[in-house]
Formats: structure tokens, C-alpha cells, sequence
């Protein structure tokens, strides 16, 4: 008869005892409280801002269309801008996704939105937003959102409740007693911790999900996705508290072993990979590739200076002016021209972020951070998925443009009613870097159990 | 007697210490870290600035390149400015990676610095930032909590610490002597500190200028480890089990050192929010276009200024005029919108410091919340030195812009010659250039005396309770 239910049994009975553990999850129950509104307020934060910049063009276009009604009531003939579809003005917007109250993730180190126009560089579109005016403290101190809990603190939380699981009973002999019962240690030791982590984790996770649910309901795939993210991050906490224990012989011992862990995994390590990734893939100079795109925007300039002073005093004989044939052509030269150096220096960012993915495969922590950014929808890969969308919907409207300037056709009332294209984002897919995440969790988790049972079979008498 | 027995016990403190192998080899792994990182940073900033120094010798020969430019045209183009590189950084980056290393300066805009440090990151970026300064902040007092948690408890479970009251070392004595002793490991954690970041210094080539910041920073410094190092004492002799007071302590430290800085922040922008980006932008954008009172209109501005310059030239018509009105208009746009600009972004960094004092009041929580700024100020990395050099910037700015103008309202003759004016704009501005000024030391101490004043006064409450508690001695062991 398996004795597992009765250790589980014994175990509960003493979880249920320990006066820290509802502690422990008063604790984490205030924190993600907290985080998940400070995340909800942060999302809608950032969602607000991106509606501001959609609604710059809007504005615009409205301000133009009244304008253009004011002078043909006069009699005037509108003009320009208020004409010419090269100076229409397009926004693209980064929406937020369903569980971005989760992590702030990246999503402040890339622009959510981009300011277009038919003759722009499309490499351009971002530089407007590129950096926000949040308080610098704030992203320096990091967001207290979800992840920050989940990956940091919950691991503090869960070796409180199980750094001493065993090695207190070595400490006080009872150790020698359990064992001494008709009762494998792996399974007794295993079982133990396993019991007294849950007691911790299972509700934690419930409480994660529960509270993000109602933050922001809908998303039931990314919230199960959540739960088994949660899961799988505080079972290798659980795994490796259990692993120190079969080691050290006393509860002192035992923390400060546990406490390293956590320093060493959580904050040093991870530090360490993001130091090796900068050694192995140095970021592009961003100053270098600045003075690189103005020298070569001033060569093609130079270079059709004299087309362009040509077309200011010429005739077209279309309805679109000369100098917007002559634009037309210098940024067709000007986009070929600067397209292989947009292309190395996101080239070089890109190689660092390879590292950098390649690395997290080596730390829990980032794996989880990992994960739970791209739960939330503010990792790199949705970032950089955008800023594609955003150049591609660019090439629309240029090619829009220059279609309405082949037609000779000008904007009429009926065009500023009828409204502007619309950027539509399409979210992409994460199914495969986040089983990869999970993945590799579930296989550090069994790595230390691995090494675990590795331990459990040198004999009882290793464990006193 | 009592006096006699301080440096015995002191002494007798610092050899457990240094007997300590555990410990041993975490002080020796701290301090490798702390020399690596403080070295790597040095070698890393110099190539860095030799980069820059380059980057911006480019940057005007790619001004120059546009030999005729229209004026105006080439206010559009710009000019960047890359910022210099500042020696303690490499001690403590502080906020460097959040504010942006380049400026774009252009007519009729206030950019923000772009090109930060954790722009384009991965999750990875998250956990990057360690510095001798991370170390100091962070890691430094978890080796001393290391070090001193069971300084009583452990005497006291072996019954030595009987003997010790026994033999006539007052309760009081004891705590004065261990707390030299492990207030010596504080020292030497100083010294390495102090060394490393003397021989990072020599490697990024600063010269001695840095030194008195250096030094008032390791003051900061001491106060806060001596803190720690006061508050593990106290615990220990609080708590009978060694356990008991470790638990406590490291606590302690999770909350002053991860949790608190993390909810600080986040508590200013609730009670202090700042404006974003773009609603920023948008209210300058508006009252640009309906005058400051928001009732004068860009048109009717313009239709005024045209009136009064062609009554100061005694002319009827703008034709008339011997000055370039184009020029006199993109003048007065340009005093304008910079002092809009101006305006917003002085309310938007007092929002930041008002966010920093509310910051500054969890120090009452946490000795953290003072040591960072102390810390990030005399390294010139902080939010403030930052606003130093922007308002440097835009000073520049405003004068090349205004210079460029001039030069089109004075040079340019509409009717004489009809076309695009083109002008050699690299000597327009020639002698327009900028060297920007750090912050001097006195400023900084005037601004952050307050962050010292909290050490102290944490390092002195530290002090009082491990003295206070020193009594637990012997009520539980007399």
C-alpha cells in the first residue's frame, strides 16, 4: 500500500499549523494585490498614450477638412497640404494586449506608436516615440508589477516556507525517527516538500489568476498559460529547497544556503548573462549610425540638389506640383539608399537579442520573466512584430500616394470624410517561444530533482 | 576594566570573522565582483567616450557636408549633441541607462534624450545593471547580516557568552566591541571599494577632479553599511536562536533593499503623476497654435507681428521691407515655442523631483532610499544632472536656431533674389559651440545633504538600538 496519501497527510497537518504560512500568503496575496493595480494602471497609462497619438492625425485631418471647407466657401481654391495626399498624415498605435497588466516587460524600451507620412523614411516613422517622459527613476527602479512578484518575491516567499523542511528535523533528531519507518526517504522527503510547497504555490497561483482575471477578464488561454507558468517557476523552487536540504545539516545552514540560491539564480546570475550577451554581441553605436543616415541623406540630397531647384520655378502640367515629382524621386534614392545601413544597425540589435534569448535558456528566472512578458504582450517579439506591421502600413500609404499622384487625383471633401486608412495590428504568434520557456522550466525542475534522487541514493545516512 | 576589554573583544570579533571560511570566500567573490565590475566599466567607458569623441567630430563634419543650405532647412536637419561621459559612472551608472545618450536639436522642438541603454532589450534586460555601486547598495549588507547574525546567538548557545558577562564584560562592552569588529569588516568593504574604483578611474583615464566626489560618496557609504551592520547586532542580541534573528534580518534586508525600492517609485506616480510623451507633446503643440492665454490664434499672430515690423521699418507693404519677414516670423515662432517647451518640461522635472521627495520619505523605511540618490548624485548620474545637461542643450539649441534666423532676416533679400535662399550654414554658426558643465560639487552636496542627513541619522538609530538591546544579554544569559 503506497504510504504517499498518509506522509501527505501528516505533512498537511503540519502545514496547516505553521502559523507563517497564512502569513506568507497574507503577504503575497497584499503584493500581487498591489502589483496587479499598479500594472492595471500602468496598461491603461500606456494605452491612453497610444490613443493620443492615433488621434494626432485624426485632429489634423479635421483641422485640415475645416480649413478646406472655410475656403471653398470663399471661393478659394484649397491648396497644399489640404490637396495633396503626400502630406497625408498617418499613426500606427501598439495596442495593449488582453493580460498587459501582467509586466511591464519591454514595452517602455520600444515605441508603441509611429508618426507616418508618405515621404517619410520609413526606418523614421518611430523617432517621435521612441522615448517616452516617464520618470526615468521609475524605469530605473523597475515596475512593481506581477512579474516582479512572481519571478522575485515568490521564490523569497516559497523557500521561507520550505527552506527548512527536513534540515529542522535533522536538527532536532526526529529525522533519525522518520527514517527509521518502513518508508522509502525519497518518497518521504519528496512527498514532505512537495506538500509544503504547494501549500504555498497552489494558493498563490489561484490568487495571481483570480486577481489578473478580474484586472482583465477575457483572456482565458493566457491566464491558464499563467497558472502553469507559476507553476512550473515555484515547483523548481520547491525542487531546490528540497535538494539544499538533503545536504546541510542545520536550519541556519539551510537558509543562508537558500538565500544564496536565490541571489545567485535571481539576481547574479541573470546579471552575468546579460554582461555576457553585451561582450559577445556588443550593441551597434547608435551615434555612428546617426551620423552615417544624415551623411548619406545629404549625399542623395547633393546629389539631386540641382533637379530640385529645377522643379521650385518649373511647371508639371499634372495636378501634383514639380518639386513633388523631384521629392518623389530623391526619397526613392534617399529609402535605397539608407535601406543596407537601417538594415546593418538592426542587424547588430538583433544578434544581441539573440544572445540574449539563446542565454535564458540557463537561468529560471529569465525564463519566467520571459514568459510572463510574453503573456503580457510587452516582450521584444511583439515590439519588433509592430515596428514590421508599422513600416509595411508606411509602404501602403506611400504607395497610396503615389498612386493618387499617377491619377493626378487631389483630396476632396469627400476623401476627409470618408477617413484615412487604418493601421490594424496583427497580433503574432507566441506559441512556441512560450512552450520553449515553459519547457525549458520543466526541465531545470527536473534537473534538480535529478539531482535530488542522486542524493536519495547514496543512502539514509547521508540525510542525518 | 570595562574600557580595557574593547579591543580584545573587538579583536577577538575580527579573528572569528576572518576564521569564518564560509564567509571568506563570499567577501573574496564580493570583492572580485566589485574590483571586476568596477574595471570592466572603466575599460567599457573608455572606449565608449572614445567613441563619442569621435561620434561627435563626425557629427559636425556632417554638418558642414551641407555646404549651401537653406537656414531654416538646415534648422530642420539639426544637430546632435552626444553626452560626455561622466568618470563616477563607472562606480554607479545610476539612472544612465534609462536617460538617453544622444539629443537631436533641432528648429521649433524639444526633443528627449533618445538612444537608451535599455532600449531594443530582451527579458534578459531586465536583470542587467550590476555595478560596484549594486554591490555596495545591495550585496554589500547581506554579507555583513552574514557576517554578524549569530555574533550572540552562537556564543550564546555554546555557553561562551555566560562566561564572557561571567568574567565581567558589561552587556554594553560587548555589543561596543563586536560592533568595532564587524563595523572593521564595513572598513575594509570601504577600502576595496575605494581602491577599485581608484584604479577604474586610472583605467578610464579621469583625472584626480573625481576624487573628493568619490570620497564624499564612500562616506554615504559607510553610514549605510555601518547601519546594517549596528541593526544585525541589535538583532542577534534581540533573538536567542541564531535562526530567528537570520530570518529577521534577511527580512529586513529583502524589504529595504528589493521590495521598497520598487514600491516607492511606484507610489510617487500615483500621488505625483508626471505628463507622457504625447500628451506633453499635444499640450504644446495646442497652446503653439492658440497663443498661451489659448485665445490668439497663430494667424492673428502673425497678422500683428507683420503689422508692427513693417511700422518699425516705416514701410506699407512687406516687399518694402529690407529685412526678410519670413526670417522675423520663424524668429518669433521660435521664442515662442521654446518657452512653451521650456515651461512644460521645468513643470514635468519638478513633477520628477517632487516624485524624488516622496521617494526620499521611504527612507524612513529603508536607509536604500537615501543612499541611491546620494550615491547616483555624486556620480552625475541622476535625474538632475541629466536636466543640467539638457537645459544646457537647449540653451544651444535656441542660440543656433536664433542665429540661423538671423541670418535669413538680415542676409536674405526676397526681392533682390527670388528663389530658394541657400547660405554656408557651418559658418553661420561657427561660432555657435557646446561644452557642457557638469554640476559642481557644492550644488550637488546643497541638493542631497538631506540623503546624508538620513544616513546618519539611520546609522545613529542602528546604534542606539543595538545598545538598547544589548540588555536582552543579560537578563537571558547573566
Amino acid at each position: 500500500m503506497s504510504l504517499i496519501p498518509a506522509i501527505a497527510r501528516l505533512e498537511r497537518r503540519r502545514v496547516l499549523r505553521d502559523r507563517a504560512m497564512p502569513l506568507l500568503l497574507l503577504v503575497f496575496a497584499l503584493l500581487a494585490g498591489y502589483a496587479v493595480f499598479s500594472g492595471a494602471r500602468w496598461a491603461a497609462a500606456r494605452a491612453h498614450a497610444v490613443e493620443q497619438v492615433l488621434a494626432e492625425a485624426d485632429e489634423t485631418m479635421a483641422l485640415r477638412r475645416e480649413t478646406f471647407v472655410k475656403m471653398t466657401a470663399k471661393g478659394e481654391k484649397p491648396n497644399f497640404g489640404l490637396i495633396y495626399a503626400t502630406a497625408l498624415p498617418f499613426r500606427a498605435g501598439l495596442p495593449n494586449a488582453p493580460l498587459a497588466a501582467l509586466s511591464a516587460g519591454q514595452a517602455e524600451g520600444y515605441p508603441a506608436a509611429a508618426s507616418i507620412a508618405p515621404f517619410l523614411d520609413p526606418y523614421a516613422i518611430f523617432d517621435a516615440h521612441r522615448s517616452g517622459l516617464e520618470n526615468p527613476a521609475i524605469l530605473g527602479a523597475g515596475r512593481f508589477d506581477l512579474a516582479f512578484v512572481i519571478v522575485f518575491l515568490l521564490p523569497l516567499l516559497l523557500i521561507a516556507a520550505t527552506y527548512d523542511f527536513w534540515s529542522r528535523e535533522v536538527e532536532s533528531g526526529s529525522a533519525r525517527i522518520q527514517l527509521a519507518q518502513p518508508v522509502r526517504p525519497a518518497v518521504l522527503i519528496l512527498t514532505r516538500a512537495a506538500v509544503r510547497g504547494a501549500a504555498l504555490l497552489v494558493p498563490a497561483t489561484a490568487i495571481t489568476v483570480l486577481l489578473l482575471a478580474l484586472a482583465a477578464p477575457g483572456d482565458l488561454a493566457g491566464l491558464a498559460l499563467l497558472a502553469l507558468t507559476i507553476l512550473a517557476y515555484g515547483s523548481f523552487w520547491i525542487a531546490l529547497a528540497a535538494l539544499i536540504n538533503l545536504f546541510v545539516r542545520s536550519s541556519t545552514t539551510a537558509a543562508l544556503a537558500c538565500g544564496t540560491a536565490w541571489l545567485g539564480l535571481v539576481v547574479l546570475l541573470p546579471a552575468a548573462l546579460a554582461a555576457a550577451t553585451e561582450l559577445a554581441a556588443p550593441a551597434p553605436s547608435p551615434m555612428a549610425y546617426a551620423n552615417g543616415v544624415r551623411a548619406a541623406g545629404l549625399e542623395v540630397r547633393a546629389a539631386n540638389a540641382k533637379a530640385i531647384k529645377a522643379a521650385a520655378t518649373a511647371e508639371s502640367g499634372r495636378a501634383y506640383p514639380a518639386t513633388l515629382w523631384a521629392s518623389r524621386r530623391e526619397i526613392g534614392e534617399r529609402d535605397a539608399r539608407l535601406l543596407p545601413l537601417h538594415h546593418a544597425y538592426a542587424e547588430g540589435a538583433a544578434r544581441g537579442r539573440s544572445w540574449a534569448d539563446r542565454l535564458r535558456f540557463l537561468s529560471p528566472a529569465v525564463l519566467a520573466q520571459d514568459a510572463l512578458d510574453r503573456l503580457a504582450g510587452t516582450d521584444a517579439a511583439r515590439a519588433l512584430a509592430f515596428q514590421d506591421q508599422a513600416r509595411s502600413f508606411a509602404g501602403q500609404t506611400r504607395r497610396l500616394a503615389f498612386d493618387w499622384m499617377d491619377q493626378d487625383r487631389l483630396l476632396t471633401l469627400a476623401d476627409y470624410d470618408h477617413g484615412l486608412p487604418r493601421f490594424a495590428f496583427a497580433e503574432p504568434r507566441r506559441g512556441i517561444a512560450l512552450a520553449a520557456d515553459l519547457g525549458a522550466l520543466g526541465l531545470l525542475f527536473i534537473l534538480v530533482l535529478a539531482l535530488a534522487a542522486l542524493r536519495l541514493r547514496q543512502g539514509a545516512a547521508k540525510l542525518l | 576594566m570595562a574600557r580595557a576589554l574593547l579591543p580584545v573583544i573587538a579583536g577577538q570579533q575580527w579573528r572569528l570573522l576572518v576564521r569564518d571560511r564560509r564567509l571568506a570566500v563570499l567577501a573574496v567573490a564580493l570583492l572580485l565582483v566589485l574590483f571586476t565590475t568596477a574595471v570592466s566599466a572603466a575599460a567599457m567607458q573608455k572606449a565608449r567616450e572614445a567613441e563619442r569623441i569621435a561620434a561627435q567630430a563626425e557629427e559636425g563634419r556632417v554638418w558642414s557636408l551641407q555646404g549651401a543650405a537653406n537656414p531654416h532647412g538646415a534648422a530642420h536637419f539639426g544637430r546632435y549633441v552626444f553626452k560626455p561621459a561622466v568618470p563616477l559612472a563607472i562606480v554607479d551608472p545610476g539612472l544612465l541607462p534609462q536617460l538617453g545618450a544622444s539629443l537631436k536639436l533641432e528648429a521649433h522642438s524639444s526633443n528627449p534624450a533618445q538612444n537608451r541603454a535599455i532600449d531594443g532589450g530582451t527579458a534578459l534586460t531586465r536583470f542587467a545593471g550590476v555595478s560596484p555601486a549594486t554591490m555596495l547598495q545591495l550585496l554589500a549588507p547581506l554579507l555583513i547580516i552574514l557576517a554578524g547574525f549569530a555574533t550572540f546567538a552562537g556564543p550564546r548557545a555554546c555557553g561562551q557568552l555566560r562566561q564572557e558577562l561571567a568574567a565581567g564584560a558589561s552587556p554594553a562592552v560587548l555589543m561596543a566591541g563586536r560592533l568595532a569588529g564587524l563595523a572593521g569588516t564595513v572598513a575594509v568593504v570601504l577600502a576595496v571599494a575605494g581602491i577599485a574604483a581608484g584604479a577604474a578611474l586610472l583605467v578610464s583615464g579621469a583625472g584626480a577632479d573625481a576624487l573628493p566626489s568619490l570620497l564624499w560618496m564612500l562616506l554615504g557609504y559607510g553610514l549605510y553599511l555601518y547601519a546594517f551592520a549596528a541593526l544585525t547586532l541589535a538583532a542577534s542580541a534581540a533573538f536567542a536562536e541564531a535562526r530567528s534573528a537570520l530570518v529577521v534580518l534577511l527580512a529586513f534586508w529583502a524589504t529595504a533593499t528589493l521590495f521598497v525600492p520598487r514600491v516607492a517609485p511606484a507610489v510617487a506616480d500615483v500621488l505625483a503623476p508626471t505628463l507622457s510623451g504625447p500628451a506633453l507633446e499635444a499640450a504644446v503643440t495646442n497652446e503653439v497654435r492658440k497663443g498661451p492665454s489659448g485665445h490668439d490664434p497663430q494667424d492673428a499672430r502673425l497678422e500683428r507681428l507683420r503689422k508692427a515690423t513693417m511700422q518699425r521699418y516705416g514701410v506699407s507693404k512687406l516687399e518694402d521691407l529690407p529685412i526678410d519677414f519670413n526670417g522675423v516670423a520663424l524668429f518669433n515662432g521660435e521664442l515662442l515655442s521654446t518657452t512653451i517647451y521650456r515651461r512644460y518640461f521645468d513643470g514635468l522635472y519638478d513633477s520628477y523631483d517632487r516624485q524624488a521627495a516622496i521617494q526620499r520619505s521611504f527612507a524612513l523605511l529603508s536607509p536604500f532610499q537615501a543612499v541611491r540618490p546620494w550615491s547616483a548624485a555624486l556620480a552625475q548620474s541622476d535625474q538632475h544632472a541629466h536636466r543640467v545637461f539638457l537645459v544646457q542643450a537647449d540653451a544651444y539649441r535656441y542660440a543656433l536656431v536664433q542665429r540661423l534666423n538671423r541670418n535669413i532676416i538680415f542676409q536674405h533679400k526676397p526681392s533682390a533674389a527670388p528663389g530658394p535662399y541657400l547660405a554656408d550654414v557651418a559658418a553661420i554658426t561657427r561660432d555657435e559651440t557646446f561644452t557642457p558643465q557638469p554640476p559642481a560639487l557644492g550644488t550637488t552636496l546643497a541638493r542631497h545633504w538631506i540623503d546624508l542627513a538620513i544616513l546618519a541619522g539611520w546609522a545613529a538609530f542602528a546604534t542606539a538600538l543595538a545598545f538598547a538591546l544589548s540588555g536582552c544579554l543579560n537578563r537571558r544569559d547573566a
